[in-house]
């Protein structure tokens, strides 16, 4: 009888100290969340220096990654957490079924927001109809390529209209700048 | 933030262009999601905390911004944020989006919206 209790005295104490010391691990385990190095992910920024994942009880470690298939690659194989992924990218996820889900949106464009076709301080180019013919550099995202085809379809031109130069990086401010003052191009969304 | 560096001036915007275009959004994996639920939770709550935070302390969370995308500060004061909400965007905003990607060639068929979002663990 009393090696029955002391049997289920060590197995409680066994079960007791594995869901503890699990229980310890998860809390303790920090969650790797990628980055773009950019002004838009200010909420990741924000949330990491003022302690608002720490109030929570996690601990969240930002990682630069770029590229969708990287960084999707990288969720299912167990080297971060959660990743970017654009709208573009989320719907292109779900066709093929990847099993990743968007749990949260960060922001939208709005009336003040800047980002769009940007032309030289002393650019003749003063409307949409202006931009035929012009040399437009673009990343070649989804992103740049639906902005474009919105913004010409309004004066009736398509993407045949423009000679798009394909490639710039949309957060690369020091490069647009060179470009639009070397005349190098004409136009840059970014 | 291109003509913070007086290079440039705005033609139009992405806004102009398609009113509340959603950029992007943070993805977790549904074996994540299922596996370690109440810490997707805590991550979202302090992600829509910060929302709110940028939206009542701009000016301080903007000082944030030169230690991480390398902008001078000057830069960082002045350059236009997104508009952030509670982490959800109407899914009409969603439908207009995929709609573009189907007409430029971009996305060959629907996707519904429900197949790529799951907004369950956000804070009500």
């Amino acid at each position: 009888m009393k090696m029955q209790k002391l049997t289920r005295l060590i197995i409680t104490i066994i079960s007791a100290a594995l869901i503890f010391s699990s229980g310890i691990s998860i809390a303790s385990e920090t969650m790797k969340i990628t980055y773009s190095r950019g002004i838009d992910d200010l909420p990741l920024y924000v949330a990491l220096e003022e302690g608002l994942w720490e109030k929570e009880g996690i601990k969240v470690e930002l990682v630069r990654l770029v590229g969708e298939h990287n960084i999707i690659a990288a969720a299912l194989h167990g080297d971060i957490d959660a990743g970017h992924l654009d709208l573009g990218g989320a719907f292109h996820a779900g066709l093929q079924n990847i099993p990743v889900k968007v749990v949260a949106w960060l922001g939208h464009a709005h009336k003040g927001t800047r980002c769009g076709l940007h032309v030289d301080q002393k650019s003749n180019i003063n409307s949409i109809a202006d931009l035929k013919g012009k040399r437009i550099a673009e990343s070649g995202t989804i992103t740049t390529a639906m902005i474009l085809s919105e913004t010409l379809k309004t004066v009736g031109m398509d993407k045949n209209d423009i000679k798009a130069i394909k490639g710039i990086k949309l957060d690369d401010a020091m490069k647009h700048e060179a470009a639009l003052r070397s005349k190098g191009v004409d136009v840059i969304v970014a | 933030m291109l003509e913070m560096h007086g290079a440039s001036r705005l033609l139009t915007s992405f806004n102009d262009a398609i009113p509340g275009y959603v950029f992007s959004g943070l993805f977790f994996t549904e074996k994540y999601l299922k596996k370690s639920p109440e810490k997707v939770r805590a991550f979202l709550k302090g992600l829509i905390k910060a929302f709110e935070y940028i939206q009542a302390n701009e000016e301080k969370a903007r000082k944030w911004l030169p230690k991480y995308t390398g902008v001078e500060l000057e830069v960082a004061m002045k350059s236009a944020l997104r508009e952030y909400s509670n982490g959800r965007e109407p899914e009409e905003s969603l439908y207009r989006q995929q709609a573009i990607m189907m007409k430029i060639g971009y996305l060959p068929e629907k996707v519904p919206v429900e197949k790529i979002t799951d907004y369950s663990f956000l804070p009500e």
